[in-house]
């Protein structure tokens, strides 16, 4: 009945807004990659002119929009089952799926062009490329076949700092991939955090994340190493000199407040079926977690923008 | 909601074979008369209205912007070469 098809599909988006495209672009997960991006253009060396620099912020957010409109695209059938995504504009019925798809690919060209005219052609490049593992690699291929699908999937939210600082002077040296481990080895914990208390849902939609597949109690163990390692990792750019005395100070009180409270849900029941009572733990990690990256990155930034670096090591 | 109304005076157009599109993926699907039309209501004829101000706001803004940023990098490169 390919009529009705075509009939329901107009009915679909006749109603929209722009605010409902808005949605489609994910924007609180747009704050997070233009905060980060941000911080990776400041830090990096040299200058660049403000309305290029905020053209590039503007292509990247948008890039970030795009993969979000795609992974709706993509995800409408898992997001319909789920409570904390049913409300989307695609599962909701407020956008038709094929709308999504032809804004999300319309949305990239234009990020990845603006992108190419504004800043440089390895910036272009990475955005270009961070759209299609966002969309691609995470969306269609990882999110449903393995439990390593945000270990691996991180990358896609980890290239914002490396786009920014190749915006600004055209490389992406060490330092800028620094800024990428930070978020690549925070988003496991985070998520997994997050999946303790949403593993039934995520069951339901047959997405293989980490509690439905190895169980609540080894998903709480993995949040604890992978806490650990990126605690320790978030030191490493005091030793090249990216970040001085404040970034120190944030990392080192910021990670403690953060491994304390992955200890807290390793020694906890959280995720379990006689441990809801522990889930307040994993909930109260999920927002430090959040409240440790934007420390890191804010301190970054500040000691760029003040300026207010003091240099411990490197460089 | 649309109204779906069916087009009965008008003559529904003949099905094509999809036995080539089935072969051929290449090969595009021709469109089917149903008579069947859609007619927006009040209300989804105003989103829509606001969906095509919106479209006409964002692309001049992205002409703009591509115009200005060029401008900005001629400029800078000019100066730089000593033009």
């Amino acid at each position: 009945m390919s009529e009705l098809v075509t009939v329901s599909r107009i009915q679909a988006g006749a109603s929209a807004s722009a605010m409902d495209y808005v949605r489609l672009m994910k924007p609180r997960v747009m704050s997070l990659v233009v905060f980060t991006a941000l911080v990776g253009l400041v830090a990096a060396p040299g200058h660049m002119e403000p309305l290029t620099a905020a053209a590039s912020i503007l292509a990247l957010a948008l890039g970030s929009g795009a993969a979000g409109a795609l992974n709706m695209w993509y995800d409408a059938d898992i997001d319909a089952v789920m409570a904390r995504t049913v409300s989307r504009p695609v599962p909701a019925g407020v956008i038709a799926p094929s709308d999504a798809l032809a804004f999300g690919l319309i949305m990239s060209a234009i990020s990845v062009t603006l992108m190419a005219l504004a800043a440089t052609p390895l910036a272009a490049a990475l955005l270009a490329f961070s759209i299609f593992f966002y969309a691609v690699v995470y969306t269609m291929w990882l999110k449903r076949s393995t439990a390593q699908n945000i270990v691996i999937g991180g990358a896609a939210g980890a290239f914002p700092p490396v786009i920014g600082w190749a915006a600004a002077t055209g490389h992406a040296p060490l330092d800028a991939w620094l800024m990428f481990g930070l978020i690549f080895l925070w988003t496991p914990p985070h998520f997994w955090a997050l999946s303790l208390w949403t593993s039934k849902e995520y069951e339901r939609a047959g997405v293989p994340m980490l509690p439905v597949t190895r169980g609540a109690a080894e998903t709480r163990r993995q949040i604890l190493v992978y806490t650990l390692i990126s605690v320790v990792f978030g030191l490493t750019p005091v030793a090249t000199g990216l970040g001085g005395a404040l970034y120190m100070g944030v990392a080192v009180l910021g990670g403690g407040v953060f491994l304390w409270a992955a200890l807290r849900v390793f020694a906890s029941r959280a995720g379990e079926p006689e441990g809801r009572a522990d889930i307040g733990r994993a909930k109260a990690m999920f927002g430090i977690s959040i409240l440790y990256l934007f420390a890191l990155f804010a301190a970054l930034l500040l000691e760029r923008a003040l300026p207010l670096y003091l240099a411990v090591g490197g460089q | 909601m649309a109204d779906l109304k069916s087009a009965s005076a008008m003559d529904a157009g003949k099905s094509p074979s999809t036995s080539e599109t089935a072969k051929n993926p290449f090969v595009a699907r021709e469109a089917v008369y149903t008579g069947e039309r859609v007619v927006l209501t009040e209300q989804q004829q105003a989103a829509r209205k606001r969906r095509s101000l919106w479209l006409v706001l964002a692309l001049l803004s992205f002409v703009i912007l591509v115009f200005v940023i060029t401008i900005t990098r001629l400029g800078a490169n000019a100066l730089a070469t000593g033009l």
